[in-house]
């Protein structure tokens, strides 16, 4: 359901209570929907679920957020006066069972309205490589490419430089945003954040897409290596024919005249086949 | 390239599953004496499943000169057979590239991987295991006893040349298979399906449309306590969790 649709729906659901002096309802209807909002705003930010069966209640949730993102970002998600709202209605919300006094409710939907506006980015999501190191879909092509050291050590000598740019960002940031609170200010630290951890970890993944992979441009990219493939099947062969000769040798040492010959022709093809393949990865990064 | 190259690829590999099948059942290996005349007098080749065989049933030198056997492994033979059906049944009907989720066909990289290990066993380990123990020489030599007057021939067969043709038939498209599936897993692994998830899962159930539609019904004096209960259940939920 689009936030349109329920926000139109939550106004006629107060209209409608209003009516009936039904305030039961609206409390627990924004207790409900607060909620659900901040399970999806600390999901979203790579945090668990709030653990209801054990007990843990609104506001611890929210101090833990903010606790985590003061310790790795110097940064509170939520306000204080949002988290004294909580602190306040959650506590008489659960002992009367959700008769609660008409200005707690109001007091609820405020906070669930900005928790609304509240943007948060997904720090699930990956950092598209493409803005720092290079095209990602080349990158696929490395597994058995001659230049991935060279493109490793040309990320190695870029990623300091990177990683110092972030840091000065990040900081610039969180200093603005200790002044005043503002949601794309926010979203950007945040982002800065994660894009540093990507970089400081390094971590492969895989080309995350939709549809089926003939339509898919790095597919086709990452086609071309099929050929590289069969090279260095080539190679693999002949060197483990050759390396099988050498070990025949260390078994028949009387066998040495016959044996050389084969060991020179196979080796020698072998030779040529890396000859080649240096040859198409230096096409290849042309 | 575009994606009809991989489909030469695909069909040498079709290919190479063909001549692995046929390699089977021809000889690998063959152990051969001649007179200084070219007359041969001694034949033994040798099959992975049924050992050494000969042409000359009936000489007593030719059963004198008969090699030891070499014991390959029939399970393992039967093993590669059943994988070898196994990868062609990936190649026809397993198309990673018509498909929307390409994380379930993870099993069938691993069929294709495995025959393209057996594989690389045979051509690896029938010499230095099987043959070099025996003191039976590869790939290919000519040792001439004068004072015997024996000519020895000892050579590989048709069944490992197949091998190694369909060596090189089969290598790129298990690779290519394989790192496809690793590099473009689009479903299990993506964020932004995990997170729709995850979030869904987190969420209280709450039909905005049931509580409008029952307060609308109370506003036009309808059973009060039905809501009630329903509204008593709703927040029991929400207090008390799942449990």
């Amino acid at each position: 359901m689009s936030t349109e649709i329920s926000e139109v729906k939550l106004k006629a659901l107060i209209q409608i209570c209003k009516e009936t002096k039904n305030n039961k309802k609206l409390a627990v209807v924004s207790f409900i929907l607060s909620s659900n909002k901040l399970d999806e705003t600390g999901i979203t930010l790579g945090f668990r679920k709030r653990n209801k069966n054990a007990g843990e209640t609104i506001y611890d949730y929210m101090t833990t957020i903010n606790q985590i993102f003061q310790k790795n970002l110097q940064l509170s998600i939520f306000t204080d006066v949002q988290i004294e709202v909580i602190r306040e209605c959650e506590p008489i919300f659960l002992m009367s069972k959700g008769d609660i006094a008409i200005q707690y409710i109001k007091k609820m939907f405020t906070l669930y309205f900005e928790l609304c506006k509240l943007k948060v980015p997904n720090l699930h999501k990956e950092i598209p490589h493409e803005g720092l190191t290079g095209s990602r879909s080349l990158n696929y092509l490395s597994f058995f490419s001659s230049n991935n050291g060279r493109r490793k050590k040309d990320s190695n000598t870029l990623t300091p430089l990177l990683l110092q740019q972030i840091k000065y960002l990040e900081r610039k940031n969180q200093e603005e945003l200790k002044n005043k609170f503002d949601p794309e200010k926010f979203e950007k630290s945040i982002h800065l954040h994660a894009i540093k951890t990507t970089i400081e970890q390094k971590g492969r993944r895989g080309i995350h897409i939709q549809g089926p992979l003939k339509h898919n441009i790095s597919y086709q990219m990452a086609i071309e290596s099929i050929y590289t493939y069969f090279l260095i099947g080539l190679i693999f062969l002949t060197i483990s024919l050759g390396i099988i000769i050498l070990l025949e040798l260390s078994y028949f040492p009387n066998q040495l005249g016959n044996l050389s010959n084969w060991s020179i022709i196979i080796f020698g093809v072998s030779g040529l086949l890396i000859f080649l393949y240096i040859i198409q990865f230096r096409k290849e990064v042309r | 390239m575009n994606i009809k190259g991989v489909h030469i690829f695909k069909f040498s590999f079709l290919i190479g599953l063909i001549l692995l099948f046929l390699s089977v059942f021809v000889e690998w290996y063959s152990y051969q004496i001649f007179t200084l005349e070219q007359e041969l007098i001694v034949s033994w080749k040798y099959n992975i499943f049924w050992e050494w065989s000969s042409i000359f049933s009936d000489s007593p030198l030719n059963e004198a000169l008969r090699p030891e056997n070499l014991s390959i492994s029939v399970p393992l033979n039967i093993i590669f057979l059943c994988f070898l059906f196994l990868s062609g049944y990936v190649i026809l009907f397993k198309d990673i590239e018509r498909v929307d989720s390409i994380i379930k066909y993870r099993p069938y990289s691993y069929v294709l991987g495995i025959t393209l290990i057996l594989n690389i066993f045979y051509v690896v380990v029938f010499p230095v295991m099987y043959l070099f123990p025996q003191e039976l020489y590869f790939p290919f030599i000519q040792i001439v006893d004068y004072e015997q007057d024996f000519m020895y021939l000892y050579s590989i067969d048709i069944g490992y040349v197949l091998q190694l043709i369909a060596f090189m038939l089969i290598f790129p498209f298990p690779i290519h298979y394989f790192r496809t599936i690793y590099t473009f897993d689009n479903e299990k692994n993506n964020p932004e399906t995990y997170l729709k998830n995850k979030i869904q899962d987190a969420q209280e159930p709450l039909d905005l449309d049931k509580l409008i539609a029952q307060e609308e019904l109370k506003f036009q004096n309808s059973d009060r306590t039905i809501q009630e209960d329903d509204l008593n259940e709703i927040i029991n939920l929400f207090i008390e969790g799942d449990s």
